[in-house]
């Protein structure tokens, strides 16, 4: 098991897991796996980012990474 | 013609000292004024002619030396396309207005209601009702009487949009609507021309600047067609005036760096995502 850290934005807040600066995962799993586990839709989290780059669902975490999750926003 | 404007500018400039302590050759608003009226020009025209000549209109005066006067001429003879005056587009009109951008094109067809006015600089209780292009041109006359405010009190679509962008050199989604971005990203575009995009919800938002060639709003949002809804988190999480006069005052400064030239320092390529519930400020890179 590995660790990352995990920062949910706006409406995702709530799902932000008690323990999101150390979140255990198994390597290798995928942005879309951790989703999943974080009960987060995918059509609420079309901006994902590992390390401060933009990367796509299927991009695996191998452990030390820090994963923000940003909702669509369209407000003015 | 231009020479006798000139002289009276440099015979009207008073000696002052800026708070740096060193000295600058300045003109008030009230001799700004008086000058335009004698020699029948803009009040833009006598103060890019002043600042030319190295004299600084003081309503000008605390933009330096973060501003060179070169800066301020440019800002002062640039247009821009503002589409969207709600919370973003009213406080953006305002930084702008002040700052200097001396022509702006101001799109927005809405009137304003009551809901508007938790964030929305440009509404008041006196302007329920009334049209936010209109209230935008208003405010503008009365902050600075040198910026032309071109108003179309319709919405932005995109059979009028290559018009409302002709002759910008900057376009600014201050919407408040995901599908009509891409529309405005589509029109900025075939214009050849940047487009400075900014949205929120709640306390947080985001704020790019995209460039023709880029990927744009697809790197933020996903393709346009794969959209479930036309709006975001803001339909739970409402606007707050915090988080959209915050994103609003960074949407500003990307504009005039836009406009400035600096362009290596814009978020081109980049997203800043703020969410002040957790003072968080994330650069994300988007290529």
């Amino acid at each position: 098991m590995v660790f990352i850290e995990v920062k949910l934005f706006a409406s995702l807040a709530s799902k932000t897991p008690s323990d999101s600066g150390a979140y255990k995962i198994e390597p290798g799993l995928t942005v879309a796996g951790l989703l999943q586990r974080l009960d987060v839709p995918v059509d609420e989290a079309r901006l994902i980012f590992v390390d401060g780059v933009r990367c796509r669902p299927d991009t695996p975490l191998k452990g030390g990474e820090r994963v923000g999750i940003f909702p669509p926003v369209g407000g003015g | 013609m231009i020479r006798e404007m000139r002289q009276s500018i440099q015979n009207e400039a008073r000696s002052v000292m800026m708070p740096d302590g060193t000295e600058s050759h300045a003109l008030t608003v009230a001799q700004t004024e008086q000058l335009a009226i004698r020699h029948g020009v803009l009040t833009r025209t006598i103060e890019i002619a002043a600042l030319e000549d190295g004299i600084l209109p003081l309503r000008y005066a605390r933009n330096f030396s973060t501003f060179s006067l070169e800066d301020q001429i440019r800002l002062l003879t640039s247009r821009i396309t503002v589409v969207g005056l709600g919370g973003l587009g009213g406080t953006l009109v305002e930084i702008l207005g002040r700052a200097g951008v001396g022509n702006m094109v101001l799109v927005d067809g809405d009137i304003f209601e009551d809901h508007n006015l938790n964030r929305q600089l440009l509404s008041s209780h006196a302007a329920l009702g009334t049209s936010k292009a209109r209230s935008a041109r208003n405010r503008l006359r009365a902050i600075n009487a040198s910026v032309d405010a071109i108003i179309y009190d319709m919405p932005f679509t995109p059979a009028n949009g290559p018009h409302l962008v002709d002759n910008s050199q900057v376009v600014v989604d201050c919407l408040d609507n995901i599908v009509t971005r891409f529309d405005l990203q589509a029109v900025a575009r075939q214009a050849r021309l940047p487009m400075v995009s900014a949205a929120v919800a709640g306390v947080s938002g985001h704020i790019t600047t995209i460039y023709p060639q880029d990927a744009g709003l697809a790197l933020i949002y996903g393709p346009p067609d794969a959209l479930k809804s036309p709006r975001g988190a803001e339909t739970r999480l409402g606007c707050l005036p915090q988080g959209v006069s915050t994103i609003a005052a960074i949407e500003s400064a990307e504009v005039i760096k836009v406009l400035l030239g600096q362009t290596e320092s814009t978020l081109r390529n980049r997203l800043l995502l703020v969410d002040l519930s957790g003072n968080s400020y994330e650069m994300v890179n988007l290529v």
